[in-house]
């Protein structure tokens, strides 16, 4: 799952930084990802994982790092699983 | 309409001001500099911790031009001014809590928007900046009405229709204090005589009540407007902040009043 999202970071995020090198609880926007750039993502991980994300996750923090990212993935693909 | 510098020192009640300030990469670092000796140790100190060197100058400068607002209008130094956040991490001033301020940036352009009306929101968006098509994003996060727009548009039209679209939205998110994701979907825009207009305001006044200005970065391609929930909002001319400005205002001498 991370290699995904780093793929998609590094292909939606236009950062300055290589995206396979960012350690995982890296501030994304502090690399430069814009309010843009995240909704971008937040739409490409949408499509790559085959889910949405629920309304209460649509807010910076969850798009701020890989970690939290990851984090928020898989909470949505636990809950479609149980 | 441009004038170089922030030389209106009082704001006019019914006007909302735009101070721009562009820099390249050569420059970046001279912009850097000037605007972080203008800043305290904890605007620094957040400075240093952003890694993007061009989203690094961007903040430096916005915090720069903020204290420099609020320093010629209250004329005292611009290091004498606290730039506070709200919980929803909009800018405040804390000397001048009546002037509402806002600052959105992109790469290499830093926008900052003040009106004593009522809060303000601005944005400034890259035209076409997205790596998703903008048909996909639209269709996840925007209304109905608004997708109807899209089949009659090319796809040059449609990255523009976007960019505008979004930065009305995102202004509009940001006067109220919202996050960008909730503003694209409750904030819905029409096409309208002159171009995009408000048509409807889920989270806060209606759309009649707001003034949204919509206008081209000076010098550049960038989108740019600016949203105050009060109607017949004038848009001032608009302020080119230099680096000379910036340069003076670090020695000591910038808290001047010029037309």
């Amino acid at each position: 799952m991370e290699d995904k999202i780093r793929d998609i970071i590094g292909s939606h995020a236009r950062l300055t930084v290589s995206a396979s090198s960012l350690p995982e609880d890296a501030d994304l926007y502090a690399v430069g990802m814009s309010s843009q750039a995240s909704v971008s993502i937040m739409v490409a991980l949408e499509d790559e994982f085959g889910v949405e994300f629920p309304d209460r996750m649509l807010k910076r923090s969850v798009f701020q790092s890989i970690a939290s990212i990851r984090s928020a993935l898989s909470e949505i693909q636990g809950k479609a699983a149980a | 309409m441009t004038s170089h510098g922030l030389g209106v020192v009082e704001q006019e009640p019914r006007t909302v001001r735009l101070s721009v300030a562009r820099f390249s990469r050569h420059d970046r670092s001279r912009w850097l500099a000037r605007a972080a000796a203008l800043l305290n140790g904890p605007e620094l100190e957040r400075v240093a911790a952003i890694v993007d060197p061009d989203t690094r100058a961007q903040h430096a400068v916005g915090r720069a031009i903020l204290r420099l607002l609020a320093a010629q209008t209250l004329r005292r130094s611009p290091l004498d001014i606290t730039v506070a956040v709200t919980d929803t991490g909009k800018p405040w001033l804390m000397e001048l809590p009546d002037l509402h301020v806002n600052v959105s940036h992109t790469r290499g352009t830093v926008v900052v928007a003040s009106a004593s009306v009522g809060p303000v929101g601005v944005d400034i968006e890259q035209p076409a900046a997205t790596a998703v098509h903008p048909h996909r994003l639209a269709h996840r996060l925007f209304a109905r009405s608004e997708l109807q727009t899209l089949p009659e548009l090319s796809d040059d039209g449609l990255a523009e229709w976007f960019s505008s679209a979004w930065t009305i939205k995102e202004a509009v998110g940001k006067a109220i204090g919202v996050g960008v994701i909730p503003a694209l979907s409750e904030v819905v825009v029409e096409t309208g005589d002159d171009g995009l207009a408000l048509a409807s305001v889920g989270l806060g006044p209606p759309a009649e009540s707001w003034t949204v200005h919509q206008l081209t970065a000076p010098g550049g391609s960038e989108k740019i407007a600016i949203a105050v929930p009060a109607p017949g909002v004038a848009l001032a001319p608009v302020s080119v902040v230099t680096l000379a400005e910036l340069e003076r205002a670090a020695s000591g001498h910038g808290a001047t009043a010029r037309r």
